[in-house]
């Protein structure tokens, strides 16, 4: 169930990056659809956190965390780069409101840089799209 | 058991909300409201990073 549910994210985020690269996509498209595709792959991780939980129920304790630990340190290594995509995020709406059009590329650029370090199991079709707005 | 088939019934609905965001364009609406409002952007990925790791501490803890 969890891999059909990732394989679907997976063709969301693929027609989402196919429908953007027709041309008709603003970068305040773009900066919306990153932002959706960061809460897809986040929904995702929570499935695979739950799936663990509920694989990993054992009345040691010791146990349970030897047993969650490989997630635990996947979501742990999600934290940082998702916190800094939502800063570079917030970044860019607030130089688009201003009408910064240079601050607002430079924003997507450190979006880029942040979701290059998320798993890519969850988070595979981000970067891409967020080239995507940041190509000159 | 319930929790993950809550979590598996969200992530397909926010599948489907992709689907069609992606049929019907992206949304002006959506995007008038990120441009009035920048803080608000994201709180939702930060919620739930929060969560999932509370959950796990959780789980960890036996609570």
């Amino acid at each position: 169930m969890v891999a059909t549910m990732l394989t679907l994210a997976k063709r969301a985020l693929l027609a989402l990056l196919l429908l953007l690269s027709f041309g008709c996509a603003t970068t305040d498209q773009i900066a919306l659809a990153t932002e959706r595709g960061l809460e897809a792959g986040s929904m995702a991780l929570d499935a695979a956190v739950d799936q663990e939980i509920i694989r990993c129920q054992s009345p040691d304790p010791a146990a349970r965390a030897r047993c969650i630990a490989p997630i635990e340190r996947v979501s742990d290594g999600a934290d940082a780069p998702l916190r800094a995509a939502v800063a570079a995020l917030r970044a860019y709406w607030t130089a688009a409101a201003a009408g910064d059009k240079g601050a607002a590329s430079r924003a997507l650029l450190a979006a880029k840089t942040a979701i290059a370090g998320l798993p890519p199991e969850y988070f595979g079709g981000l970067p891409a799209l967020v080239q995507k707005a940041v190509r000159p | 058991v319930n929790g993950a088939i809550q979590a598996l019934i969200a992530a397909s609905q926010l599948i489907r909300e992709i689907a069609d965001m992606v049929r019907d364009g992206l949304s002006d609406e959506d995007i008038r409201v990120r441009l009035a409002d920048p803080s608000g952007v994201g709180q939702k990925l930060i919620d739930a990073a929060r969560s999932r790791k509370q959950k796990i501490k959780d789980f960890k803890e036996g609570a």
